[in-house]
């Protein structure tokens, strides 16, 4: 069997990389040993099919399809510069908005921790709106017991729905999160 | 590595300066070369098509990078080569499995003839077919070097390697076409293997 040295020597004698000296002591030796010829003749083999392999041509319409997707590219790309140069129109304008009610709160967070009468007030507020809260929670919790002694099968539909609705979900997550080449 | 002609600067130019026209011209030069290479690396004309049109498409938004002073055609061919790696390598390496059914080679060792033109023709599929089986760095070597003509040293630049990297992978990927074609010209080869296995 031919040795590492001798392979690469047929390697590069396919390649026409040995000195004419190099070839011919090669070529001595092939001619001396039949099984290592046999290999350097396979060698050869599957370079001259690599060698005489057409080129492939590309389809008739490679060329506007590419040009087609290029434009679809950009035009998207325009499309989406203009979105993005509207939202952050939007939020400037949004912000430019809140300014004044900003300014108004922090007003009225200097004056109460200066006056105790508008502390007093403020605190009075925000506890009123929490009593409300808690009324309409405690109201939404009263229909609810009232809704499961009329119809007593509500839990088990509502268990019935979770799978469902968590197939739903992944899906939908699913197609959001496949990239469109691959769609 | 060689420079790109002036018209093909000059279609650059145009492309970068945002004229699609420039563009076309390049991609009408260039298709069939990226459309070879993506066949030659992935055996499937659907998604060589496919990989040609990617492989434009990221030339285009990467125009910018494109050094004049190297060939425009191989910079592209680096683009497609390196997506195609990619791709095998996201749709898992195939290697050759002994099960595998062989394409029908018929070896001879004279001089091939002009009346042996036909069966030239099916050993070039078949070796398509093999080429399909080799790992895709080594794949990418033997496309470049045979379909292109690429010197040792332009191929490891297209593939981000060094020189001996590139020799090394050639030789094992000839040496492997070589024993696939043995395996077949002898057909008790393989039952043999799988016997002794």
């Amino acid at each position: 069997m031919a040795n590492e040295r001798q392979k690469r020597l047929m390697q590069e004698a396919l390649d026409d990389a040995l000195t004419l000296e190099a070839r011919q002591a090669l070529f001595q030796q092939l001619d001396a040993e039949p099984q290592e010829a046999e290999i350097y003749n396979r060698l050869k083999q599957v370079d001259r099919l690599l060698r005489s392999a057409p080129t492939e041509r590309a389809p008739e319409k490679l060329a506007l399809k590419i040009m087609a997707r290029l434009a679809e590219g950009l035009q998207s790309q325009a499309v989406s510069k203009t979105a993005g140069m509207a939202l952050a129109l939007a939020l400037a304008l949004m912000a430019l908005l809140l300014l004044p009610l900003l300014a108004a709160i922090g007003a009225l967070i200097l004056s109460a921790l200066g006056n105790a009468a508008v502390l007093s007030d403020l605190l009075r507020i925000l506890s009123n709106l929490l009593v409300t809260l808690m009324t309409g929670l405690e109201r939404l919790v009263q229909a609810a017991q009232q809704w499961l002694q009329d119809y007593p099968q509500t839990p088990l539909a509502v268990l019935a729905l979770i799978p469902l609705a968590i197939v739903w979900l992944a899906r939908a997550t699913g197609q959001r999160a496949t990239p469109p080449d691959e769609a | 590595m060689s420079t790109s002609d002036p018209i093909i600067l000059e279609w650059v130019s145009a492309a970068l300066a945002g004229d699609q026209d420039g563009f076309a011209e390049l991609v009408y030069t260039y298709q069939d070369a990226v459309y070879n290479l993506c066949y030659r690396m992935l055996y499937d004309r659907g998604e060589a098509e496919d990989a040609a049109q990617e492989a434009f498409l990221r030339a285009y938004l990467n125009l910018q990078r494109y050094d004049p002073a190297r060939s425009f055609k191989t910079w592209l061919l680096t683009i497609a080569s390196n997506y195609c790696i990619d791709r095998i390598r996201r749709r898992r390496m195939q290697w050759l499995s002994l099960d595998d059914p062989l394409p029908n080679l018929t070896l001879r060792e004279d001089e091939p003839e002009p009346e042996d033109v036909a069966i030239t023709n099916e050993q070039s599929k078949a070796i398509q077919s093999m080429l399909h089986k080799l790992p895709p760095d080594y794949r990418a070597a033997v496309v470049l070097r045979y379909w292109y003509d690429y010197s040792y040293v332009e191929i490891a630049d297209i593939l981000d390697t060094t020189e001996s990297a590139i020799k090394s992978r050639l030789f094992r990927a000839r040496q492997m076409l070589a024993d696939y074609v043995d395996m077949k010209a002898a057909p008790g080869a393989s039952k043999l293997l799988l016997e002794n296995a």
